[in-house]
């Protein structure tokens, strides 16, 4: 039985990117000019107020330069990442766990939907208080909050990636008697992943947001307390400094998570018009 | 031999879509089923492939081995490139990741697409998605195959070689396959056997067996067959065959 072989096109056998790489420049170079009339901005503006309302962004640098020499730059972020982490970690096992049996058991979900919307509904700030009456002033109170704000995010997800499975390819894995962890990693897995990980990168940029402002109120340590210091002071220049550090810590996590799901959904990339045959 | 299926009784809530059907199969035989659309066919394939549980009646399958089964639609992983699909089934005989992959790339060279064995479902052409899905079939060594229209959607060239492909490997490995088609052309070239079915609920209304050899099937040898089957009224009546026999045969042969 001989086949005609494939016909050899002009496209790359590896998945594609979505965006072709001069358009990515253009991309890169937009943002860097508005990034350079934003500090332009704010350098005019600079000069119309007092470095306590709006101190220039040399003196956000200097301020800057002046922490990156300090080791309690370091103990915050240690502190704040601590923190970040623990209660991330937390809220992917409590709520992965509950997402997937809510997913596999339709009976759990009604059970359960009503307490991850009370927890989705409930503003961070106001979980920050109940864990500072009921905890006391701690690293407890990040933890919790960040767990608690992530938790139901990281359940819906992983519920609806379990219930979104195609039956079609159960099927498929019931014919070919695919059991337990080989279902799981062949089905289960791929698809609660390519679902949950958006998920993941949007919980975590809200992770580092909640866990600073517990911070602010309720720890001693961490990038948020450093802040409430700077804001004490009346030291406007570091407390920008502050803010410059902490988005840098969002989009060093946030890219790192992209990478990964990048790396780790590679059939993502692939673009429908590179269609052989 | 025991049959395959005994006395089938299948409903649907109250609806009952098949109504007593007994098959018998033998090694190195392709059984072809049809019968008008919505009439139960892909149901008998399902309580075949085990999906399904008739609601009276045996299925007996376990005693032949592995069972196969080429859906109409490929469905195959997204998240997996040609090779893992074609892999999938050998995961749950407990074969090492390696070993899998190596026979998936020589079934895949079978198939004729060894040079796409890094490419994911999305990038595949319909021809090329139903290759995979044959192989990934053919992987688990199955003693029964089950083929549900599995070449309705193909260019006329593909279709004939993944129906040959399908008859070779059907002799060479001495298996069993039943294959549910709407081409009474493609039944005859293919069945060793065609069973005709009634509209809903399903039972066996003619059975036919081929008096020719696979390979003696010449163009005049189907269209006597074709002519002949089609003279059968309950044929005619179960497929819906309204058209005059000579417009019917040259569109089936053209």
């Amino acid at each position: 039985m001989e086949f005609q072989p494939l016909r050899e096109k002009a496209l790359s056998t590896e998945p594609t990117l979505p965006t072709p790489r001069r358009s990515r420049l253009w991309s890169v170079l937009l943002g860097l000019g508005t990034l350079t009339a934003l500090l332009g901005l704010w350098q005019w503006g600079a000069g119309y107020y007092t470095s306590v309302i709006l101190p220039p962004p040399g003196a956000v640098a200097m301020a800057l330069q002046a922490l990156v020499q300090q080791a309690r730059l370091w103990i915050a972020i240690a502190a704040t990442t601590f923190h970040v982490v623990t209660g991330f970690t937390l809220a992917l096992v409590l709520g992965g766990l509950l997402g997937l049996t809510a997913g596999r058991h339709p009976w759990v979900q009604p059970a359960v939907t009503p307490i991850s919307v009370a927890l989705l509904g409930t503003p961070p700030i106001a979980w920050l208080v109940l864990t500072m009456v009921w905890f006391g002033l701690g690293h407890t109170n990040a933890i919790s909050t960040v767990a608690v704000t992530v938790g139901p995010m990281v359940f819906a997800g992983v519920a609806d990636a379990v219930m979104t499975l195609d039956p079609y390819l159960l099927a498929v894995a019931q014919v070919y008697q695919l059991q337990g962890k080989a279902r799981f990693q062949a089905l289960y897995w791929p698809h609660m992943i390519s679902r949950l990980l958006p998920v993941l990168v949007t919980g975590l940029g809200i992770a580092w947001r909640v866990s600073i402002m517990s911070e602010v109120l309720a720890t001693p340590t961490g990038i948020g307390a450093e802040l409430n210091t700077a804001r004490a002071n009346l030291d406007t220049a570091e407390v920008m400094a502050w803010v410059v550090i902490t988005i840098t810590l969002v989009l060093a996590s946030d890219t790192l998570l992209r990478q990964l799901q990048r790396w780790l959904l590679p059939w993502q990339r692939v673009r429908p018009m590179d269609i052989w045959g | 031999m025991a049959p395959l299926l005994d006395q089938i009784y299948h409903r649907y809530g109250s609806r009952l879509v098949v109504e007593n059907i007994t098959l018998t199969a033998k090694p190195g035989e392709i059984i072809a089923l049809m019968g008008p659309s919505g009439c139960g066919k892909t149901t008998l394939l399902n309580l075949l492939a085990g999906l399904l549980q008739p609601t009276a009646g045996t299925v007996d399958v376990a005693s032949t081995g592995h069972t196969a089964y080429v859906f109409q639609e490929p469905r195959l992983l997204p998240w997996y490139t040609v090779v893992e699909n074609i892999a999938l089934g050998l995961a749950a005989q407990g074969i090492e990741p390696r070993r899998r992959h190596q026979l998936a790339r020589t079934l895949s060279d079978t198939v004729g697409l060894a040079a796409a064995n890094h490419l994911y479902p999305p990038q595949l052409s319909g021809g090329m998605k139903q290759r995979v899905n044959l192989a990934r079939a053919f992987a688990v060594n199955p003693s029964l195959l089950l083929l549900d229209e599995p070449f309705s959607s193909l260019d006329l060239g593909t279709r004939q070689q993944l129906q040959q492909l399908v008859m070779t490997w059907v002799q060479q490995h001495r298996i069993t396959a039943i294959m549910v088609t709407h081409d009474l052309g493609e039944a005859v070239v293919m069945g060793d056997r065609l069973v005709v079915l009634s509209p809903s609920p399903a039972r066996v209304v003619h059975h036919w067996c081929n008096e020719c050899l696979p390979t003696d099937r010449d163009s005049a040898y189907i269209f006597r067959a074709l002519s002949e089957l089609q003279s059968q009224p309950e044929i005619a009546a179960s497929l819906n065959l309204r058209i005059s026999h000579h417009t019917t045969i040259r569109s089936l042969t053209s």
